[in-house]
């Protein structure tokens, strides 16, 4: 124990003395972990939007324009009563205009004109629950069109949203299988490059051997060394992957529209998560430091 | 007290080095093995040391026998017999410092209690100046110093010396042989000190001699006292 301190200095030190080799062992550690935490975001977004978009749908009912206030709060109210209606927003005229500019970004002028007038109130009506339940009630609000007085046109985006459910429950096990990948890979190449920073002490450790060290006394600073770096690694592919992360959710959400997106990965990078990679980090660079250490100890 | 029995030891067909050499080696006293080039003074040490493995035949220190020890016996050999090796056998990388105060961290000697040792030790060798310099700058004299520093530094039973002496200037011969021929007294120490020139022992009175020929080695003085065998 009173040689812990010792062992961290020889480790730090270690840094000093050779940069090359620990960077390209930082940076494969660093490599594997933004891979394999990468593939499991993937997974986590593939896995969240499939649940959110196989089990729930969104339908838009568009009011005549002599609808009054009264009369939408009426069939919003009627919209609530049917099943697996979880949510309902009135978008009103000024909304829709905002909403249609946001979306024209550049071209937001030919429109700018426009009144308010000229757009027309609508409903959105969230729907959750078990597919069938969701398509009948889908099917229920469709109806109302023409029979309901004041609904005028119901769309709705429940078809594609179950087929890119099913599509996104595959990807989710393809992304699976593509981690395993990722992890043995990573760990040979983690394995080899610590080994190859090993062996350049190989003689420096022969004659700490000769000296009569224990295995303890050679061994631990490499093994500190392998959980410093594997925390650092840890450390660095989290920010790198929460940037990466938030810019490509950012990005999608722009495409395919924030009211469709549904899928958020704030709860994904909590101080929980942090915890998991930094000891996976961890035991990944102990584990590879006593690997290097056997296979290259005399 | 060092005894090899029947020793016989090849790397080989050809160079058989040991064909069954048995001798004792004369315990807290100066004692030279000396031979020509090649002809197995850094192996004798070697096997003594449990560092090479006889083919035949069986080394005991204090009645054991070092080539039948566990890893964690060796380990402690290892830390009670040491030896000045030919190329030094230092860490390059580390200060005189660290190379000196290593075989003490081993033994798990720290604080004060190192510091006072490693102190002590780079006075005796006027290595204060070089503390703090990379072993890898130092010169040939000052790296066989810091060698010999590092190997008494946990006070050894025995201290081996493969041809200290060589390569060095005839002043820094003259210095080391003068600290080397005291080491056993100020020290309480049993060399074994191989060397192919015997002139370097000439300060020395009447030590024991081990010459290794033909295979064999011959003790060259007069019989060796057991009165005080401690080890």
């Amino acid at each position: 124990m009173k040689n812990l301190f010792y062992y961290f200095i020889q480790a730090l030190s270690e840094f000093r003395k050779r940069p090359l080799s620990h960077f390209f062992t930082l940076g494969s550690i660093t490599l594997a972990l933004t891979l394999a935490g990468g593939v499991t975001l993937l997974a986590h977004v593939m896995k969240t939007a499939s649940e959110k978009w196989g089990s729930g749908a969104m339908v838009a009912v568009y009011m005549s324009d002599s609808t009054t206030t009264a009369g939408v709060e009426s069939i919003r109210e009627k919209l609530r009563e049917f099943d697996g209606v979880r949510k309902t927003r009135v978008i009103t005229r000024e909304l829709s205009r905002k909403r249609l500019i946001q979306s024209l970004e550049g071209d937001a002028s030919l429109i700018k004109s426009v009144e308010n007038e000229f757009f027309p109130v609508s409903i959105e009506v969230v729907i959750q629950g078990d597919i069938e339940t969701v398509g009948s009630t889908v099917e229920k609000i469709r109806k109302t069109k023409g029979i309901v007085p004041g609904i005028i046109d119901v769309r709705d985006v429940h078809t594609w949203n179950r087929k890119i459910g099913g599509v996104l429950d595959i990807a989710y096990l393809i992304g699976l299988l593509l981690l395993l990948l990722v992890l043995i890979t990573s760990g040979y190449v983690i394995m080899v490059t610590t080994r190859l920073s090993v062996e350049n002490r190989s003689g420096e450790m022969k004659i700490i051997q000769l000296l009569g060290a224990s295995g303890t006394f050679v061994g631990a600073p490499v093994v500190i060394e392998g959980i410093i770096l594997g925390l650092a690694g840890s450390l660095i592919s989290t920010g790198l992957l929460a940037l990466g992360g938030y810019m490509g959710m950012d990005a999608l959400s722009r495409i395919i529209g924030e009211s469709i997106m549904l899928v958020s990965i704030e709860d994904y990078f909590s101080l929980q998560y942090l915890m998991w990679v930094c000891l996976l980090g961890a035991v990944t660079g102990m584990i590879s430091g006593k690997l290097a250490l056997s296979s290259v100890r005399t | 007290m060092i005894v090899l029995e029947n020793i016989h030891k090849k790397f080989s067909e050809k160079t058989v080095l040991f064909e069954r050499v048995s001798l004792t080696i004369n315990p807290k006293t100066i004692n030279i093995v000396t031979g020509l080039s090649g002809s197995g003074k850094t192996t004798l040490l070697k096997l003594i040391r449990g560092e090479i493995i006889p083919d035949a035949g069986t080394v005991k220190i204090a009645g054991k026998d070092v080539s039948r020890l566990r890893s964690a016996s060796k380990k402690r050999l290892f830390r009670s017999v040491s030896m000045v090796y030919q190329e030094g056998k230092l860490i390059d990388e580390r200060t005189v410092i660290e190379n000196i105060a290593l075989p003490l961290r081993i033994n798990g000697i720290h604080g004060a209690k190192l510091r006072e040792r490693v102190y002590e030790l780079l006075e005796k060798f006027d290595l204060e100046e070089k503390a703090f310099v990379s072993c890898g700058v130092l010169s040939g004299g000052e790296r066989r110093y810091v060698s010999i520093a590092r190997a008494i530094a946990f006070s050894p039973s025995v201290l081996l010396l493969d041809e200290p002496l060589n390569g060095l200037d005839s002043k820094s011969r003259g210095k080391l042989t003068d600290f080397l021929c005291n080491i056993n007294e100020t020290e309480d120490l049993t060399v074994l000190w191989a060397t192919h020139d015997l002139s370097e022992l000439s300060k020395y009175p009447d030590p024991y001699i081990y010459e290794i020929k033909d295979k064999k080695v011959k003790l060259s003085r007069n019989e060796i006292d057991t009165t005080d065998c401690w080890l």
